[in-house]
C-alpha cells in the first residue's frame, strides 16, 4: 500500500491490452465436423444441435482473450427441441412451396420479414446467456421492440416486395413496354433498399454490440450511420474501379486478339467482350475481393467501436490479409472438393481474432467489488 | 496419475470474473474443488451432475459444476493425464473425433451415404412423391406456371388457324398410334408466339404442352420431328418430370444446407444447381427414348429428331432467347451433349433401349 494515498477521482488507473488470439487447429476441427457431418446424416439431422453446440465450444474455447478462453454451455437437448420445432414449421412449408410456389414466395416474404427480428433476438439472448469469460456469462439486455425497430430499414423492403407480387397483373399477355412498366418499381424496391443498407446495417450493429452485459460492465457501439455509409461508399467505388479497370482489359483483348479469344465460346466479339467482364466480375473480384474488402472494413469499424466503461476493443483487419486468406480458402475448397472448408473456417476465425485486442482500464479481477457489480440471474 | 489424486487448477465461482487457485479431486462419487487459501471450505459436487470438457488437442478444458461455477485448465495434456487416472467414462463419439483412422472411415462412409442419397434417395423419394401427388395440386401448378408463362413469355399464336387444326389432327392421330387403347398421358397442346424464348417445346406440371410458333416455322418442312418432339414433351408428361424436379431441388437444397451448414445461400446454390442439372439430363435421355418409340410406332424413323438439332445448332448463338425455370425447354442451343442426342436417335432400335 502506497504511503500517500491519491485523493479519489484522481486515481491513476493504469490501462493494459489484452491480446486476443485463436488457437485452434485446422486439422483437428477437420476431425470434429467429418464425425458429426456423418452423424447428422446418418440421424436426418437429428444430431445437428450437437453438432452445432461441439462447433460452437471448440471455437469458443480456443477464442483467448488475454489467455482466458471464451466458453459455451448450451445445452444440446435444448437446442434439439428448437431444431424440432424448425422442422415441424419448415414441413408445411415445403408442402406449400411445390402446391403453390407463388402463394408460398408471398407468404415467406411476409412470415420471414414478420418472424426475423424476433428469431434474432431469441438467438442473440440464448448464444450470449450461454456465453462466458473467466467463468462469469454475459447476457443480453436488447428487448424484442428494439430488435424490430433495428431490422426495420431491413425489412421495408420486403412488404414492398410482397405487395408488387401480389398486385402483379394476371393473365393478359404484356408487350415490351408494359413488360418494362411491370418490372420498374422491382429495380425502384431494389435501389432504395440498397441506399437503405447501410443505415440499416449500422441500426443492427448498433443494437447487436450496444446491450451485452459482462459482470456489470454495459456495452455500446459508439459509431453512426455515416461510418457505415463511408464504407457502402468506399466498396462502391471500388467496384467501379474493378469494373472500369476491367472493361479496358476486355477492350484491349478484343481489339486485339477478339476472333481468336471469342472463337471457343462460338461468341462474337463484342458478346465477349460482356461476358468476360460480367463473369469475371461477379464470378472472381466480387466474392474474392470486394466481399473480403467490405467484411474487414465492417469488421474494423464494428469491432472497434465497441466499448464498455472500463474496456474498448480494438480491431486492425487488414483488408489484403484477408482478400489473401479468402482467395486461398476458395482455391484450396475447390481444389479439395469440400474437403478443405472445416479448416478455412478455421483459418478465417484465427485471421479475426488476431486482428483484435481488448483494452481493460484496471482490473478485471475486482469489476464486481464496484456498486454495479449485480449479476442477472 | 492414480485414482483421487489432486489436481492444482483454476476455478471460477460464476459470479466474478476472478479466478481462485484449488485442488480438484475425485473422492468416491464426488468431485471436491478445495480451495488452496487458507480458511475457505471445500466444494462437493455430485459427480453425475458435472459436465466434463472433451478431450481435444487444442482449446482449454472448461468443467461445468451445478452451481453454475467453471473449472478451467489450460495444460490440455497435464489435464489428460489427471482425467486417464479417474477411471471415467469417455464418450465414444470423443475418441472416434480424436482417430485420424476413424475420422478417414467417417469421410469415406459420408460419401457413400451422400452418394447413395443422390444416386437412390432422391430419385426414389421424389418420384414416389410426385406419382402420389393428389392430381389437383399437380393441376394447380400447371395452371400457375402457365399463367406466369403466359403473362411473361407467351403470346397469341399467329399461326394460320387451318395449319393448326392440322398439327393437332396430325398429332392426335400419331399420339394414339403410340398409345393405343387411349393410354396416353392426359395433355393439352397449345401453339404461342413467344419471341424471347425462340424455337423451343415446354411441358408444365398437369400436362400443358406448349410448342412455340417459332419451332413450328423452323420444321415446317419436317413435320416429323416436330411431332418427335411434341413426343419427347409427351414423355416428360408422362413421368411428370416436372413436379418430379420441383420435388426433387426441394431436396438438394436442404441436403446441401445440412452439409455446409453456415455456407453463405450464394455458394450452396453451385452444387444444388449442378446436381439438379445432373437430374434433369438423365429425365431429357428418358423423354427422348418416349419421342423414339413415338416415331417408330408411326412408321417414322426416329433419326429426323437429327434436323431438329442440327437447326437450333445453326440459330446463332444466344438468339434462343431466355429459359424459363420451371418449365423444360427441350435443347439449349450450346447443349455439349446435342451431339449425343442426335447419335441417339440415329442409333435407335426397337427393342435395344
Amino acid at each position: 500500500m502506497a504511503p500517500l494515498a491519491e485523493p479519489p477521482g484522481l486515481v491513476h488507473v493504469p490501462t493494459q491490452t489484452l491480446p486476443m488470439r485463436f488457437t485452434g487447429s485446422g486439422r483437428e476441427y477437420l476431425r470434429i465436423w467429418a464425425v458429426n457431418l456423418l452423424l447428422t446424416l446418418l440421424t436426418l439431422s437429428l444430431y445437428w444441435p450437437f453438432a452445432r453446440a461441439r462447433h460452437i465450444t471448440y471455437f469458443h474455447n480456443n477464442t483467448l482473450i488475454g489467455d482466458e478462453p471464451l466458453g459455451f454451455h448450451g445445452d444440446p437437448w435444448r437446442m434439439l427441441r428448437g431444431h424440432l420445432a424448425m422442422l415441424l414449421l419448415a414441413a408445411p412449408g415445403a408442402v406449400l412451396a411445390v402446391a403453390d410456389p407463388l402463394l408460398a414466395a408471398q407468404l415467406s416474404v411476409f412470415v420471414f420479414a414478420l418472424a426475423w427480428p424476433a428469431l434474432w433476438h431469441a438467438s442473440l439472448t440464448y448464444r450470449m446467456r450461454n456465453t462466458s469469460w473467466r467463468g462469469v456469462p454475459l447476457a443480453f439486455e436488447g428487448d424484442l421492440r428494439g430488435a424490430y425497430a433495428a431490422l426495420l430499414p431491413l425489412l421495408l423492403p420486403f412488404p414492398a416486395l410482397g405487395l408488387m407480387l401480389a398486385a402483379a397483373p394476371v393473365g393478359e399477355p404484356l408487350d415490351a413496354r408494359q413488360w418494362a412498366q411491370a418490372v420498374a418499381p422491382g429495380w425502384l424496391v431494389a435501389l432504395i433498399a440498397l441506399l437503405l443498407t447501410p443505415w440499416g446495417l449500422a441500426r443492427l450493429k448498433r443494437y447487436q454490440h450496444g446491450n451485452c452485459v459482462f459482470a456489470g460492465e454495459y456495452t455500446e457501439l459508439r459509431a453512426g450511420s455515416a461510418a457505415f455509409y463511408g464504407v457502402g461508399l468506399r466498396g462502391g467505388g471500388l467496384l467501379l474501379l474493378l469494373a472500369f479497370l476491367l472493361t479496358c482489359l476486355a477492350l484491349l483483348l478484343t481489339i486485339g486478339w477478339g476472333q481468336i479469344l471469342a472463337q471457343p465460346f462460338g461468341l462474337k466479339p463484342a458478346r465477349f467482350a460482356v461476358w468476360f467482364v460480367l463473369s469475371v466480375l461477379f464470378g472472381l473480384l466480387l466474392p474474392l475481393v470486394l466481399l473480403p474488402y467490405t467484411r474487414a472494413r465492417l469488421h474494423n469499424l464494428v469491432w472497434g467501436h465497441t466499448r464498455s466503461r472500463h474496456t474498448h476493443f480494438r480491431s486492425e483487419l487488414h483488408v489484403g490479409t484477408l482478400v489473401r486468406v479468402h482467395v486461398g480458402n476458395w482455391l484450396l475448397i475447390a481444389l479439395t472438393l469440400g474437403l478443405y472448408w472445416p479448416m478455412a473456417q478455421v483459418r478465417l476465425a484465427r485471421t479475426r481474432v488476431a486482428a483484435m485486442s481488448l483494452q481493460v482500464r484496471g482490473d478485471v479481477d475486482r469489476w464486481l467489488h464496484g456498486p454495479r457489480a449485480r449479476l442477472r440471474p | 496419475m492414480p485414482s483421487g489424486a489432486p489436481l492444482l487448477t483454476r476455478w471460477y465461482d460464476g459470479m466474478s470474473p476472478r479466478a481462485h487457485v484449488v485442488w480438484l479431486r475425485i473422492d468416491g462419487d464426488t468431485l471436491v474443488v478445495e480451495p488452496r487459501e487458507d480458511g475457505q471450505s471445500p466444494r462437493r459436487f455430485a459427480l453425475a451432475q458435472v459436465r466434463w470438457p472433451e478431450r481435444r488437442s487444442h482449446g482449454q478444458r472448461q468443467t461445468e459444476l451445478p452451481d453454475g461455477s467453471l473449472v478451467q485448465h489450460a495444460d490440455a495434456g497435464e489435464w489428460d493425464e489427471w482425467w486417464a487416472g479417474q477411471g471415467l467414462e469417455e464418450s465414444v463419439i470423443v475418441g472416434w473425433q480424436q482417430s485420424w483412422r476413424g475420422v478417414l472411415v467417417a469421410l469415406m462412409a459420408t460419401v457413400l451415404v451422400l452418394g447413395a442419397t443422390w444416386t437412390w434417395g432422391v430419385p426414389w423419394l421424389s418420384e414416389r412423391i410426385a406419382m402420389n401427388l393428389p392430381e389437383s395440386i399437380e393441376r394447380r401448378v400447371g395452371e400457375e406456371s402457365l399463367a406466369q408463362l403466359d403473362r411473361l413469355f407467351l403470346e397469341p399464336s399467329q399461326l394460320p388457324a387451318t395449319q393448326q387444326q392440322a398439327l393437332q389432327a396430325r398429332w392426335q392421330g400419331m399420339a394414339q398410334r403410340a398409345y393405343p387403347a387411349g393410354g396416353a398421358p392426359a395433355h393439352t397442346l397449345s401453339f404461342h408466339a413467344a419471341p424471347r424464348l425462340g424455337p423451343n417445346a415446354l411441358a408444365l406440371p398437369g400436362g400443358h404442352i406448349i410448342v412455340t410458333d417459332e419451332l413450328v416455322r423452323l420444321l415446317q418442312d419436317r413435320p416429323d420431328a416436330l411431332m418427335g418432339v411434341i413426343g419427347h414433351e409427351l414423355g416428360h408428361v408422362r413421368h411428370r418430370d416436372g413436379m418430379d424436379m420441383l420435388v426433387r431441388s426441394t431436396f438438394i437444397s436442404a441436403l446441401v444446407g445440412v452439409v455446409f451448414g453456415d455456407m453463405g445461400g450464394f455458394v450452396a446454390a453451385v452444387p444444388a444447381a449442378l446436381v439438379t442439372q445432373a437430374y434433369s439430363r438423365e429425365a431429357e435421355r428418358r423423354a427422348d427414348l418416349r419421342a423414339a418409340e413415338l416415331l417408330h410406332a408411326n412408321g417414322v424413323s426416329p433419326a429426323v429428331m437429327a434436323t431438329f438439332f442440327e437447326r437450333i445448332r445453326a440459330r446463332k448463338p444466344g438468339q434462343g432467347g431466355a429459359q424459363p425455370d420451371d418449365g423444360l425447354p427441350i435443347a439449349i442451343a450450346s447443349h455439349p451433349a446435342d451431339a449425343e442426342r442426335v447419335r441417339f436417335f440415329a442409333d435407335w432400335a426397337p427393342g435395344a433401349h
